[in-house]
């Protein structure tokens, strides 16, 4: 089947994301496109676009340039590429179903000290414009007294421990680069779940590492009060957990938090013997959550445990008094448990590939098959060895994450354009050799708003290809006072015979039970 | 036509215009009949656009207009809820009493409150978007080249040069000479000359009206509102009056 | 950092604007800085010309 193609540059411009994928969704609306991105002339994307069907022999497109990209296999190709050319530029003039859903038509202010007479009072500035600019943005917000969450990934560690420095001479507090997640006094800013207030806190070098132990607290009927999100390399030997330190000791101090927990990928050792002697020196009961940590054992009244939902049952257990070594027991209990329902299931021939949209998650649903299958490969592995030499190519057992820079400069975030990896299911299931798919999918504000729907359209497509050879296992990070409402993203996988699990521990574990394994 | 309310001053200036009827134009009966028991004002239709027809005073040159949304109120202005069907030339006459007036077009008496400086200094850079012309003789106050520069009956520069003139009357400080209006266009030069009369449309006044509250809610809503005027009427006005904010401050330091 | 975690966030939002509506929608006070990247490679160079001549 030939397609015809069609690629216009509009140079010098700037959309956010947000826009830029919502006229892409308008577009493939129209008779005859069968493929229409919108994105910035990156490396990355030009890859993308690339993998996507598209010849990009003489483009110049630099990152400051918009790259409008349609395919259409319409017999009257040409005219249906013109027309929805025309169409594109008409949405990006106008971009379609925003400003009307939010009922909020006011005027933006368009400088700092505009928007900053506007809410005087003002204490935290969201960051989230692309990273080449997010640094210069932050500090100016520091150098008008703001604290700082830095959405923003793609910011150099140099300009982040600038950033990190200026924050820290005015005792302000800066939550990234790449921070996807924070609560404060109980409100769920940039990626966050809707769950209840509580005498729990968070430190988490991870943004989904973050939801998935708010989600899963939430789920034992405990809340949250303030979840800090650092960014992952904040803990990393360059930056030496500057945020992290600062953010356990104000967690430590005074009586509001009652249990602390402290989680994310895990820090370079030094740093994780200092937050583990702040987080013993406070006298508070308190979880460390490093998903394959080096540190071990429990010891005064801090518990170390190893994945995160693990960390999430002993903070519930010690919120509510009871003992939080049981609680992991049970737990783990309960995880042996699965065994039998992989053996319900029914094992697969093949490979396990993972696709996901939680960094956190990946790295732990990596740690958790490993486990039990051995190596995995991955564009952010456990062990460099088994790094993918293309992200976009599998190799025996795969893990990916979307999330990665690789991925996500110049486009949307996985876990608000769920197309990237639905193709991607597509892709997978057409490999012969793949037998179980595991994915995850991540609710609440700031997130697509009905991921298990666009990730459906894939199952759909690869079931037709790969029929009952490959086996779907999932998890929904989330909670039914979500946007999304998990119950129905959940019912919406299952009826596609996806198995869905409670947590992305169980989900990696069962996934990998699945598959039967070689004598 | 039937006229729902009008602004205060249609009423006290129609009040010393000279006494007698005149007679009313011959076509279009219904919509030319005159007013029982009022004066009458005799009217040429000069300009018309979809929510709004202004209309010419033959002797005076002055505008006056018709529109059909209480958001266009300025001076000299009749509100209705439709636009009859009216040719270009055509003579019309309108009622200077028995109308309840709305809409005041005089300037308001509240100061502007100085916690929205900042805010209002940066409408400058709203003329970096399309209006980049304009940009360099109003950072340098030229005003003479801005008279007149822009395309359309408004020329984006009168609407800044408006601005300004509004926001210096405002805010009590004197006027610096402004350029002769026969320059630009009639619409333009009649806009101004209410201006420097200390006459504002609605929405230009809800802003100033704002701008001297402590709602930011409600300046919110009044900028964009203005920023809806025109293509680029809103955006130029409100640099006119950053501009005018910025110089008042300047005087003052 | 003390202040935020005792008073809750009062927000500036500049980016992604469903991170603003999100905090609205949680009751939360928040306004929008509407950043746009300063201008590219051609005006800024013409601003450095500029500059070197010793204008502003």
């Amino acid at each position: 089947m030939a397609s015809s193609q069609r690629l216009e540059i509009i140079r010098r411009t700037y959309y956010d994301s947000v826009t830029l994928m919502l006229v892409a969704k308008e577009l493939l609306k129209l008779e005859g496109i069968s493929v229409a991105t919108l994105n910035m002339g990156t490396e990355a994307n030009y890859k993308i676009m690339g993998a996507g069907g598209f010849d990009l022999t003489g483009v110049d497109a630099t990152p400051n340039d918009l790259v409008l990209a349609l395919l259409s296999d319409a017999p009257e190709a040409e005219k249906v590429l013109d027309d929805a050319l025309a169409k594109a530029k008409e949405y990006l003039a106008n971009p379609p179903g925003r400003k009307k859903d939010s009922g909020d038509n006011d005027y933006r202010p368009k400088s700092l000290d505009g928007a900053l007479s506007v809410l005087p009072e003002a204490n935290l500035a969201i960051v989230s414009v692309a990273g080449r600019y997010a640094g210069d943005v932050a500090l100016q917000c520091i150098e008008k007294g703001l604290n700082v969450m830095l959405y923003s990934d793609n910011v150099t560690v140099e300009k982040e421990i600038e950033v990190k420095k200026a924050a820290a001479a005015k005792g302000l507090l800066v939550m990234g680069p790449d921070c996807g997640t924070i609560i404060i006094r109980g409100v769920a800013m940039g990626m966050a779940n809707a769950c209840p207030t509580g005498p729990v806190s968070i430190v988490a070098a991870a943004g989904t590492g973050l939801q998935e132990v708010h989600v899963q607290l939430a789920r034992r009927g405990v809340g949250v009060l303030h979840g800090i999100g650092t960014g992952g390399r904040d803990v990393k030997k360059e930056v030496g957990g500057i945020m992290c330190l600062q953010a356990v000791e104000a967690m430590l101090a005074g009586d509001e938090v009652k249990v602390l927990a402290v989680l994310g990928k895990p820090p370079a050792p030094e740093v994780e013997k200092k937050i583990l002697d702040a987080v013993k020196a406070g006298g508070k009961p308190a979880v460390l959550g490093f998903i394959g940590g080096e540190a071990k054992g429990d010891s005064d009244g801090v518990f170390v445990c190893r994945e995160l939902e693990e960390t999430a049952a002993v903070a519930a257990a010690l919120a509510n008094g009871q003992d939080g070594a049981a609680a992991r027991d049970a737990l783990y209990a309960e995880y042996d448990a699965l065994k039998q329902q992989a053996e319900k299931i029914g094992k697969r021939k093949g490979y396990l590939r993972g696709l996901y949209s939680g960094g956190t998650l990946c790295y732990e649903g990596q740690l958790v098959a490993r486990g039990i299958l051995g190596p995995i490969w991955s564009n952010t592995p456990l062990d460099a060895s088994k790094k993918l030499a293309d992200s976009l190519k599998s190799v025996e057992h795969t893990m990916v994450d979307y999330g990665e820079d690789e991925f996500t400069q110049g486009r949307l975030h996985p876990m608000i354009d769920v197309s990237l990896r639905a193709d991607r299911i597509l892709e997978e299931a057409k490999d012969p050799g793949v037998g179980v798919i595991l994915l995850d999918v991540v609710l609440g504000y700031g997130c697509n708003d009905d991921p298990a729907t666009g990730l459906a359209e894939g199952i759909r497509k690869a079931r037709k290809v790969a029929g009952e050879r490959i086996a779907f296992v999932a998890s929904i990070c989330g909670v039914d006072t979500d946007p999304q409402n998990a119950s129905r993203q959940r019912k919406i996988l299952e009826e596609l015979g996806v198995h869905v699990c409670e947590s992305n521990a169980r989900a990696a574990r069962l996934a990998a039970m699945l598959v039967e394994v070689a004598q | 036509m039937q006229l729902r309310a009008c602004s205060g001053d249609v009423l006290s200036r129609t009040a010393n215009r000279k006494e007698g009827l005149l007679p009313a134009s011959p076509r279009g009966p219904s919509l030319h009949r005159p007013f029982r028991g009022g004066e009458f004002t005799l009217l040429r239709v000069r300009e018309i656009y979809t929510r709004t027809v202004n209309l010419e005073e033959p002797e005076s040159g002055r505008r006056y207009s018709v529109v059909t949304s209480g958001e266009d109120f300025g001076p000299r202005t009749w509100l209705t809820d439709f636009l009859p069907p009216l040719r270009q030339g055509e003579l019309l006459s309108l009622p200077g009493e028995g109308i309840p007036a709305r809409y005041d077009p005089s300037l308001p008496a509240g100061r502007m409150n100085l916690r929205w400086v900042p805010l209002v200094c940066e409408w400058s850079s709203l003329l970096e978007e399309e209006l980049e012309s304009l940009a360099a003789p109003a950072r340098e106050r030229r005003f003479g080249d801005l008279l007149g520069l822009g395309p359309g009956s408004t020329p984006a520069g009168d609407d800044f040069l408006a601005g300004y003139t509004t926001g210096r009357l405002w805010l009590g400080t004197p006027l610096p000479p402004l350029p002769d209006t026969s320059r630009t266009t009639w619409l333009s030069a009649e806009i101004l000359r209410d201006a420097a009369d200390g006459l504002v449309w609605k929405r230009s006044k809800d802003v100033l009206e704002s701008l001297s509250l402590n709602d930011a809610a409600a300046l919110l809503k009044a900028v964009e509102r203005i920023l809806n005027w025109g293509h680029t009427s809103g955006r130029a006005w409100l640099a006119g009056l950053s501009a005018a904010v910025s110089d008042t401050i300047e005087r003052n330091v | 950092m003390k202040k935020l975690l005792k008073e809750g966030p009062k927000v500036v939002n500049i980016g992604v604007e469903q991170f603003y509506l999100d905090v609205k929608t949680q009751k939360t006070e928040a306004v929008v800085w509407d950043w746009k990247p300063p201008a590219a490679s051609g005006d800024l160079l013409s601003r450095l010309k500029k500059l070197k001549k010793g204008g502003n």
